[in-house]
């Protein structure tokens, strides 16, 4: 009999895998059944991928919203290719890929879709767009399965966040295969990371982190006591707080709106002798 | 025939023009008590304070603050109006009575700005030209979505929330009411509303109006008091939304307080708005934006352009120019058609404002004020600015809420936009060019829930408003003014 | 002196930029200004004694200009105190009647407009033979119009030197330039032209000829006294300001006298910087003035028409 090759479980940070900082590790249990030691975030883990995910974020909005539709197509074309090897279902691997399509065409539509040019009463021109809010830490539910973590990174990346998504030691197998997919899927370094450990503990040491400007959670993915925490800490910081329910179905556009800012330009539009000037 | 001088020229700007007394002579009773408005009727209160004229100090009425009893009692009018006629009347008709609400304040809107004045302090020409014309504009576009609801977010079946908790500041009192309750009557909910303890009497009247026209008791319920009455409004278990303009800080407290319970909430805070005027840009208009930006409501405002970023090259002349505007603006009784400036709306924000210019002086700034005539009763601040202060100062940082400027400079547009993003606030900014290409860059790059390319402190109910960071989160005004309040759309 | 035109100097006068949305919006301000009492009887009086009282049709008579200047020098029998108007304005040909009628020693100036006035297409040595004849005629002021077509195209130097030359032309009468600002198109044109006329040598800048509309609007009143702002704080040397066109009621002609008060300050207000092109607005000033005294309305009719 073979001797298999055991995989080392790290986390996905900038477009790298890294150990935690902390040296930790939480031990599991893989899909086939072997004992695996998941990287366990710490909370310096958890600022340094706040800062890569801050620095990385104008670049993925800037992106043209092709370019980006194309991304997540590209890992729906990875997952789809993966769909026999990775450690969950087939089923759940297919879905994550469909999920992945959603969103790639979601990207160039839903800015139009979500945003309005306002006929206000003045003469300006003035339009309200859809805009990136900034760092969002996003937490699938863990019965979702890898669609739940695909479905969470994709809500905020399709709005041009960056997103850290958190998952827990026991998805943590599943969390690097989506990982890897990811590196292949030429999302830039930074605008999507995945952090392995106490889902628990991390959040809270990002709600008592000032840049991180939104917390989405999907489904049952904290304990409950924890959403008081949540709220009171974000109070501190005007921090957005989104919970969503389980990710059996893509978000609607009414919840992309909420991992958005709403932005409003005036832009002056008035000519001597043109509509509306005085002249 | 040209006449020349050896001296630098100055103009003769400051009472080049002496204009006769022109107070606004519309009546605008005034009862000596008010109470609540609950469940469609006027209701006495118990304790009482008084509410004053800024322009003068003296008492023009007392209020009744409201107690935990007389909240629930509005909350439960509010409860039994949501679930019974308000919430299964068709949104067509719900819209008609938003229509009706319109109507009656352009009706009333004369009575309306007087007493806005009288109990706020700010100019008559602002009341009547903007804070209640704008406050029936908002009625009269959010009646129309009330039968539209389903088109405001693709793929949406919208809900009502229920019962909204509303707590409005008193900086516009009657107009920031209406931006609240527009939005939340259209979409099916009903209100219990805050007024400011400082500016209680417009709601009142607003009152009167609902009785006008026939609003189904409960809908709109009106108690009065000051922040601990607030908090109840907030706090009470049977609110399912609560929609707050006000101080981050006391944003924040009332965030936490409805920590873990199943309230939504929109907050509408504080701001330092930059003011960015590029080398390229319409001089004159830029300084006739600047004097929006800052000196609109005494700088009472939220989004008010309280940093102006001025490019370096012209900086000194630009400076000149703005002061030359501001000099000829006239501060005094706000009931007169020709003030500009007036009354600062309580003792206490003058202390507060005070406060901010001995921190300026100590922090090394040029406090420059203009050189207008300042009654000599009442609360009023000659309009102030503050140069030589760096992006480290405290009045460059923190928000005045009053006519103080603080003037700042930069050199290329990259720092314009880092400086004009350099604060925890993110409510709104300005930029003036005259290249479009830069216009765009650098509204789409600042930070804010709102840019004004080309003007400042431009409003309209199509228009959302509403801040990102430490300003706050959601949107009042326009399509995303819906979304707060409508459940059934994530 | 005369002034030379520079390239250099034409880019400046061309980079001027209006923002015509917030102009409007200082504009609207400016006319929610409320005027009452005291201060409405002095400014309708001043406003009386900034008109230039003018005929321009092809049909006038020596009986009409007779009428003008009877009109300019007592403008209301029942009201003798009222000021006399700054002046009288007419055609070259009619120069000699306002003089015979206004006689040597008056205090009516006779201003007469020229340079193939209101087109101005008639060729430069025509035009000067205009201003010297309407001066030697007894002209104290010259109206001149600019070549609009010329300065839509871009030649500002021809604009500017046939406004130097007229300036010459015109000895000691002082020299208004009209812009035309009608035509001109944009308020970015209007301050442009405003400089380089006032570059040129122009000592009134004035909008309009009468015959264009829309004439003397605000937000071109105000770009044109920013221009002269402008131009006094650089240089010391003030500039007068001639709206002409359009402005027919005391409440108008009010306002624009708080946007000059606000815009250039008290040197500005008297008439020797500040002129109204006008002729039915003395009417109207009139009336608001005799309700001063009578506290009721006059009928319009109560007026001589001219």
């Amino acid at each position: 009999m073979r001797t298999s090759v055991d995989k080392t479980l790290k986390m996905y940070v900038g477009g790298k895998f890294i150990r935690s900082e902390s040296g930790r590790t939480t031990p599991a249990t893989s899909a086939k059944g072997r004992p695996m030691n998941v990287a366990a975030a710490s909370r310096k883990d958890l600022r340094n991928a706040i800062q890569i995910a801050r620095g990385a974020q104008a670049g993925w909005a800037g992106r043209t919203a092709y370019n980006r539709g194309q991304i997540f197509y590209r890992l729906a074309e990875i997952l789809d290719d993966r769909a026999d090897g990775l450690p969950t279902t087939e089923a759940d691997t297919l879905s994550a890929a469909d999920r992945a399509v959603h969103f790639a065409g979601w990207a160039d539509k839903i800015t139009a879709l979500l945003s309005s040019l306002n006929p206000v009463a003045h003469t300006y021109v003035n339009y309200s767009m859809v805009g990136p809010m900034g760092v969002i830490l996003a937490c699938p539910d863990p019965a979702d399965g890898l669609t739940g973590m695909v479905e969470a990174l994709c809500g905020p990346l399709v709005m041009g966040n960056s997103v850290i998504v958190m998952v827990s030691a026991e998805q943590g197998e599943l969390a690097v295969a989506l990982s890897e997919a990811l590196a292949v899927s030429d999302f830039p370094g930074g605008c999507v990371n995945i952090l392995t450990g106490d889902v628990a503990s991390v959040i809270g040491h990002g709600i008592r982190h000032d840049d991180l400007d939104a917390v989405y959670l999907l489904g049952e993915a904290v304990d409950s006591s924890l959403i008081a925490e949540i709220h009171t800490e974000n109070a501190r910081v005007m921090r957005r707080f989104i919970q969503a329910p389980r990710s059996t179905e893509p978000a609607p556009p009414g919840r992309l709106v909420q991992l958005a800012e709403v932005k409003t330009v005036w832009m002056s539009s008035a000519i001597m002798g043109g509509g509306g000037a005085a002249y | 025939m040209t006449k020349r001088t050896d001296a630098k020229p100055a103009l003769q700007l400051a009472g080049a023009l002496d204009l006769s007394p022109a107070p606004e002579s519309c009546p605008a009773p005034i009862k000596s008590r008010y109470g609540h408005f609950i469940g469609g009727e006027f209701v006495d209160g118990d304790d009482h304070f008084t509410t004053v004229n800024p322009a003068t100090g003296e008492v023009l009425a007392e209020v009744a603050a409201g107690s935990d009893e007389t909240v629930d009692q509005a909350v439960k009018a509010a409860r039994k109006a949501a679930d019974g006629v308000w919430g299964k009347m068709s949104g067509a008709d719900r819209g008609k009575f938003l229509y009706r609400i319109a109507r009656r304040i352009q009706e009333r809107s004369r009575e309306l700005a007087v007493l806005e004045t009288i109990d706020n302090g700010k100019p008559i020409r602002e009341t009547r030209d903007v804070d209640i014309p704008l406050a029936a504009q908002h009625f009269f576009y959010y009646a129309g979505w009330a039968d539209k609801l389903q088109y405001a977010v693709p793929g949406g079946n919208p809900t009502p929330l229920g019962v909204a908790g509303q707590v409005i500041p008193w900086n516009f009192p009657f107009l920031m009411a209406s931006w609240k309750l527009a939005p939340a009557l259209a979409t099916g909910n009903t209100v219990v509303l805050k007024p400011a303890e400082t500016t209680p009497l417009s709601a009142m009247l607003l009152a009167e109006i609902l009785q006008e026209v026939d609003l189904p008791p409960g809908v709109i319920n009106i108690v009065n008091g000051a922040g601990r009455t607030g908090g109840a409004v907030m706090g009470h278990p049977d609110i399912d939304k609560v929609a707050f303009t006000g101080s981050t800080n006391v944003g924040r407290i009332i965030m936490r307080q409805i920590a873990g319970s199943k309230k939504k909430a929109t907050m509408e805070l504080g701001g330092k708005g930059a003011h960015i005027v590029f080398a390229d840009a319409s001089l004159d208009q830029a300084v006739e934006g600047c004097i929006n930006g800052i000196f609109f409501n005494q700088g009472h405002v939220c989004c008010a352009g309280s940093r102006l970023l001025v490019e370096e090259s012209i900086a000194e002349e630009f400076l000149e120019r703005l002061k030359r505007r501001v000099e000829v603006l006239r501060i005094g009784n706000p009931l007169d058609k020709n003030t500009d400036i007036g009354a600062i709306n309580s003792v206490k924000q003058l202390g507060t404002i005070n406060k901010y210019l001995d921190i300026g002086k100590n922090e090394g700034a040029n406090v420059w004020q203009s050189p207008c005539p300042v009654p000599d009763k009442g609360f009023f601040l000659p309009p102030t600015i503050m140069s030589g202060v760096q992006q480290t100062d405290t009045v460059v940082r923190e928000e005045i809420f009053g006519p103080v400027l603080s003037v700042l400079t930069f050199r290329t547009p990259a720092e314009a936009i880092k400086k004009a993003n350099d604060t925890e606030y993110g409510l709104a900014a300005g930029v003036w060019s005259e290249k479009n290409s830069k216009l765009f860059e650098v509204a789409h790059a600042l930070n804010a829930g709102i840019v004004w390319a080309n003007g400042y402190n431009l409003f309209d109910p199509a228009s959302p408003f509403g801040g990102v960071r430490h300003s706050g989160f959601g949107r009042e005004g326009g399509i995303a003014g819906l979304w707060a309040y409508m459940g059934g759309i994530s | 002196m005369t002034s030379t035109f520079s390239p250099e100097a034409a880019r400046e006068w061309r980079s001027a930029r209006v923002d015509d949305a917030t102009i409007n919006a200082r504009i609207s301000r400016v006319r929610s200004r409320s005027i009452k009492t005291d201060t409405k009887v002095r400014l309708l009086k001043l406003a009386l004694s900034m008109i230039d009282l003018t005929t321009l049709e092809g049909a006038d008579t020596p009986e009409k200009v007779r009428a003008l200047c009877r009109k300019a020098e007592q403008p209301y029998a029942a009201l003798p105190d009222l000021p006399h108007t700054a002046a009288v304005c007419v055609y070259p040909n009619l120069v000699p009647v306002a003089a015979a009628a206004l006689g040597a020693d008056r205090t009516v100036k006779i201003a007469s407009v020229a340079t193939g006035f209101p087109s101005g297409h008639v060729p430069l040595r025509l035009k000067l033979a205009e201003t010297e004849a309407a001066v030697a005629a007894g002209a104290d002021e010259i109206d001149m119009v600019i070549d609009r077509g010329a300065f839509l195209s871009g030649d500002d130097e021809k604009v500017f030197n046939e406004i130097a030359a007229i300036k010459g032309a015109c000895g000691k009468a002082r020299l208004k330039v009209i812009l035309e600002t009608g035509e001109l198109g944009t308020l970015d044109n209007v301050a442009a032209a405003s400089r380089l006329a006032i570059a040129a040598g122009a000592d009134f800048i004035k909008t309009s000829t009468g015959k264009i509309k829309p004439a003397a609007t605000f937000p071109v009143v105000l770009v044109m006294l920013e221009a002269i702002r402008e131009h006094y704080l650089a240089t010391g040397e003030m500039i007068g300001m001639k709206p002409a066109g359009g402005i027919r009621d005391a409440k108008t002609a009010l306002h624009h006298l708080v946007l000059v008060a606000e815009t250039l300050g008290a040197a500005w207000m008297t008439n020797e910087w500040y002129r109204f092109g006008a002729s039915s607005l003395a009417n109207d000033l009139l009336r608001q003035l005799q309700r001063r005294e009578d506290g009721y309305y006059q009928s319009p009719r109560r007026f001589s028409v001219d």
